[in-house]
């Protein structure tokens, strides 16, 4: 803004820079990322204990078919008689893996190649950034379906396709950060300073990248969740694996819109859009902490 | 003014895509354990005559040729509109298959992003002048809720709710599935387009509805930076009217984000298509792709990745260029 | 009176979560009919925010609090007033403006001419005339009629800033604010620009409110000068007066940083410790007096008056240098 007040004060401002242990009291203080950061720890403990909470095993087929909630049954039974509370307590730690291992590796590979991209450019940036833009403009979708349809359909097939499309958005993010990063008087005072590249990228630059991976992660965790439920929902993947993706799946397959069963429809959506809701929560807190934390710089 | 530089090498991206999609899928059936005519005769399709397996083996080109003879085989076939036999429809090509249920697909996808990005852009608007204010961020925090829901399970909610469950005095308001009724013929009359009609509003409604919001909160944030952008400033410093301001500086300068946006959702929105076309069995190419996967048509499921892929491409290039023609800035990058 | 301008008692608030800060504490200033009046002080000293002011683009959660900016013209008007049709006609017709962010204030999205063309169709001019104005402005600020086809974007910074400057001239306004209009620039291209300005200003017998933080630039362009400090003007009066006999203690900090090179061996060099005070909170005393190096018990207590210290030349300090 043209000579506003508050650009001009700004500019007067000092202070250090920011430390990743500061980075996550701050989070904690933060009533959007605190809200985000509580429903993944909850479903993280649903994941972890839920098989032990479940009231029957994922292969009881004891109950009536369709029934809607009971006592016994206190989320209802599907078409042929399973618990679906059981069925959605097993599943939801499967589907966390799922999305997190996608989440880990894309994050791992994307911010190796972007890091490496940005820093050092040159040929090593433009080869690298050409099959980046391949992959990109390579529609996801057709693409993650097709795989699917011609791999065995395991989850670690599953996990291993949706990272190999998820990493070039990644790095395109991590690359443009480390740009903006590099013009930074501190990262050129390390370069004057004579400290190596890696060293540079690993104590200074990586410490700045953290909110935008931090975000980028739990953003990805969420669509990798959501992908794995599309790709088992169209038939593709592990349909014997119990999780969120497959439960909708069946639910689809054997009518139960039909039977008016949304108890057995309800859940598995409503959790993909919590967790939808707590990334969006947790992004826009860390982006308020992160970018005070920028001003200061 | 678009430069032959930047043609060019838009224009290349295009063509390597399109060229990496292709040997994704020449390579695919290749590569993978198993044969997958033997795969497909195994599951489905014990009425195909026995000595089929050959014929099958020709339809992937599977043939002991050296990988690159394949390939030219493969490629000259493609150059033809030549996709094969159709498992699951046979003896329809895979190409009749395509051109049949494209339509359907086409349909909803041009409706559902018209529709959802002119409301995107219109609430965005209106959102971003009311900025700040209690109302806004309530809006603001419901369109971000729907942005979350998984296109699908909101598509089967509206399908259990609205269809099912919305019957008054015997009257039910929205067809369950399908893409018309069974009582009309298809064709140019108007009991069909009324029936084909009636049976597109859910899963018009339901990609509408979890597509817009993503636009509406682009278009606002867009909005509420432009603001502070120093043009604007200069502009109101000149005394041009608010309206000259919002349409000259305002809009303008706001198109290229927001139909970047529409642009990147576009692919997503295809994906939703397909989604919600298996849910309402509405028979457009998500759905025959959906059977081509569950049956392991393997030939179907080849060429419409190549159409979709295709499609996905040109439209990519196209914006490519428009974005040029509407900032001239775009082609320094 | 030979006055264009007269400011009184102006207050600029910003309203902040921490409380409004008030950027121009009761502010008066005449400015006279075709001189160049420099705006000297540090950032945050409120001289940007008074040439908003001026020109009214003083936005939430700015506002102009209290006081009037009296334009005399055929009549007299209080620019504060201004709303709707009269203000629009008011900006670039009666007072306008070249930018410090010369990269940024152009729309991207338009060829310059367009950026001419709108604003003189807001201003009535004759259509038949617009063409010639544009190549008419252009040249006074040395560029040929090519620029008129392209976007700014294929500008460099410094065309960019002759641009800015021939369509701030292109309704031919009673006054020019040019807000530190060469600070984005490098230093050749600075001096071109300052040179630009001087000769335009001869030859039009412009009215100009030269902004800057740089006093050396402020000498070169000057005929008056304006030391502002936390919101006020602490010290105005002729160039020469105030670079030769500074009279307030901050004013002969401001030039002592800019003399180093001729700067004898062993000579003070006076350098300024401290912040400028918060604006938030009210002031007591003199806001200098933290800062001060002559500053005395009494500086604390009580507010200093302008004082008239020579022809012209007034100075706002109870123990003016020199006394």
């Amino acid at each position: 803004m043209i000579g506003n007040y508050q650009n001009e004060t700004e500019i007067k401002k000092k202070g250090g820079l920011v430390g990743s242990e500061n980075l996550l009291v701050s989070l904690f203080r933060n009533k959007k990322s605190r809200a985000g950061l509580i429903v993944f720890v909850i479903f993280a403990f649903i994941g972890i204990v839920g098989p032990f909470l479940a009231p029957y095993s994922a292969s009881y087929t004891g109950g009536a078919n369709f029934q809607p909630p009971t006592n016994a049954h206190l989320l209802g039974t599907d078409y042929i008689g399973h618990d679906v509370l059981s069925w959605f307590l097993v599943g939801t730690g499967v589907s966390l893996y799922v999305g997190l291992t996608v989440a880990l590796i894309s994050v791992a590979i994307g911010s190796i190649v972007g890091l490496a991209s940005g820093y050092y450019g040159g040929i090593v940036d433009s080869a690298l950034m050409r099959v980046v833009d391949i992959l990109l403009i390579l529609p996801g979708f057709p693409l993650l379906v097709i795989l699917s349809a011609y791999l065995p359909p395991t989850n670690t097939t599953t996990i291993l396709i949706l990272a190999i499309l998820s990493w070039p958005f990644m790095s395109r993010v991590i690359r443009s950060q480390v740009l903006t990063l590099k013009e930074r008087p501190f990262i050129k005072a390390a370069v004057l300073s004579g400290m190596s590249g890696s060293k540079i990228i690993f104590k200074e630059i990586f410490k700045h990248v953290m909110p935008l991976i931090a975000i980028n992660t739990v953003y990805l965790m969420v669509a990798a969740i959501v992908a794995q439920a599309g790709l088992a929902f169209f038939g593709l993947g592990d349909l014997n694996s119990v999780n969120w993706g497959t439960s909708l799946y069946w639910a689809q397959t054997e009518d139960a819109v039909i039977y008016n069963a949304w108890w057995w429809i309800v859940p598995p959506g409503i959790s993909i859009a919590v967790l939808g809701i707590a990334a969006n929560l947790f992004g826009s807190g860390l982006t308020e902490v992160s970018g005070e934390k920028a001003g200061e710089i | 003014m678009i430069t032959k530089r930047y043609l060019i090498t838009r224009s290349i991206y295009a063509i390597a895509t399109t060229f990496v999609a292709i040997v994704i899928n020449f390579l695919l059936p290749r590569l993978t354990p198993g044969n997958p005519a033997v795969t497909a005769l195994a599951t489905t399709y014990h009425y195909l005559p026995p000595g089929k397996l050959k014929l099958l083996e020709s339809q992937f080109g599977l043939t002991n040729a050296p990988l690159y003879v394949q390939f030219e085989t493969y490629f000259w076939n493609l150059l033809h509109g030549n996709l094969g036999f159709s498992f699951h429809y046979y003896p329809e090509t895979v190409t009749q298959v395509i051109a049949q249920h494209l339509p359907w697909t086409l349909f909803l996808l041009g409706t559902a992003t018209l529709i959802s990005s002119f409301l995107g852009v219109v609430i965005g608007r209106i959102t971003g002048w009311m900025s700040g204010t209690k109302g806004e961020t309530t809006l603001s925090s419901i369109f971000i809720a729907l942005t979350s829901l998984p296109y699908f399970w909101f598509a089967i909610i509206l399908q259990l709710v609205l269809a099912v469950d919305l019957v008054i005095n015997g009257f039910r308001f929205f067809p369950i599935n399908g893409s018309y009724s069974v009582f009309v013929t298809p064709g140019v009359n108007l009991p069909f387009i009324i029936s084909a009609l009636r049976h597109s509003l859910l899963p018009l409604i339901s990609i509408v509805v979890t597509a817009f919001p993503g636009f509406a909160l682009t278009m606002r944030n867009t909005m509420v930076n432009l603001n502070k952008e120093d043009y604007i400033t200069m502009a109101k410093a000149k005394g041009l009217r608010e309206s000259h301001i919002v349409k000259k500086y305002a809009a303008r300068n706001a198109v290229l984000p927001v139909s970047t946006h529409i642009v990147l959702a576009f692919g997503y929105i295809v994906a939703g298509a397909f989604f919600v076309e298996i849910v309402f069995g509405y028979q457009g190419i998500g759905y025959v792709l959906y059977e081509a996967v569950t049956s392991q048509d393997f030939p179907l499921t080849d060429g419409i990745f190549l159409v979709i892929t295709l499609t996905v491409i040109i439209a990519n290039f196209a914006a490519d260029l428009l974005y040029a023609y509407l900032d001239p800035r775009v082609q320094l990058r | 009176m030979n006055d264009l301008l007269s400011i009184r008692g102006l207050e600029t608030v910003f309203d902040t979560k921490r409380g409004t800060v008030k950027a121009l504490r009761s502010l008066d200033l005449d400015i006279h009919k075709g001189e160049t009046l420099a705006l000297v002080g540090e950032s945050g000293s409120g001289k940007s925010t008074l040439g908003l002011s001026i020109m009214r683009l003083i936005e939430s959660p700015g506002r102009i609090a209290e006081g009037s900016i009296i334009l005399h013209a055929t009549e007299d008007v209080d620019v504060t007033s201004l709303k709707g049709g009269k203000l629009r006609r008011f900006r670039w017709k009666k007072v306008a403006m070249v930018f410090q962010s010369a990269m940024n204030v152009l729309n991207p999205v338009m060829r310059i001419e367009d950026q001419f063309i709108d604003a003189l169709e807001a201003h009535d001019i004759d259509k038949s005339e617009i063409s010639g104005r544009i190549d008419h402005y252009l040249k006074l600020a040395g560029l040929g009629p090519k620029v008129r086809r392209l976007y700014p974007h294929e500008l460099s910074g410094g065309m960019r800033q002759r641009v800015n400057i021939a369509l701030a001239l292109s309704c031919e306004p009673d006054l020019l604010i040019a807000d530190e209009p060469t600070t984005a620039l490098d230093v050749v291209v600075q001096k071109e620009i300052l040179k630009s300005l001087n000769t335009l200003k001869k030859q039009l017998g412009l009215t100009i409110i030269f902004i800057t933080h740089d006093i050396s630039v402020a000498a070169s362009v000057a005929d008056r000068m304006a030391i502002f400090y936390a919101g006020r003007i602490v010290e105005i009066g002729p160039k020469e007066e105030v670079i030769n006999r500074p009279r307030h203690p901050y004013s002969k900090a401001l030039l002592s940083s800019i003399i180093t090179l001729n700067t004898k061996r062993g000579q003070d060099l006076i350098s300024l410790k401290g912040n400028p005070p918060d604006l938030i909170t009210p002031i007591e005393g003199c806001s200098f007096h933290n800062r001060c190096p002559s500053a005395r018990p009494e500086c604390l207590k009580y507010k200093p008056v302008e004082s008239l210290v020579s022809s012209d030349h007034y100075v706002e300090c109870l123990y003016p240098i020199g006394e």
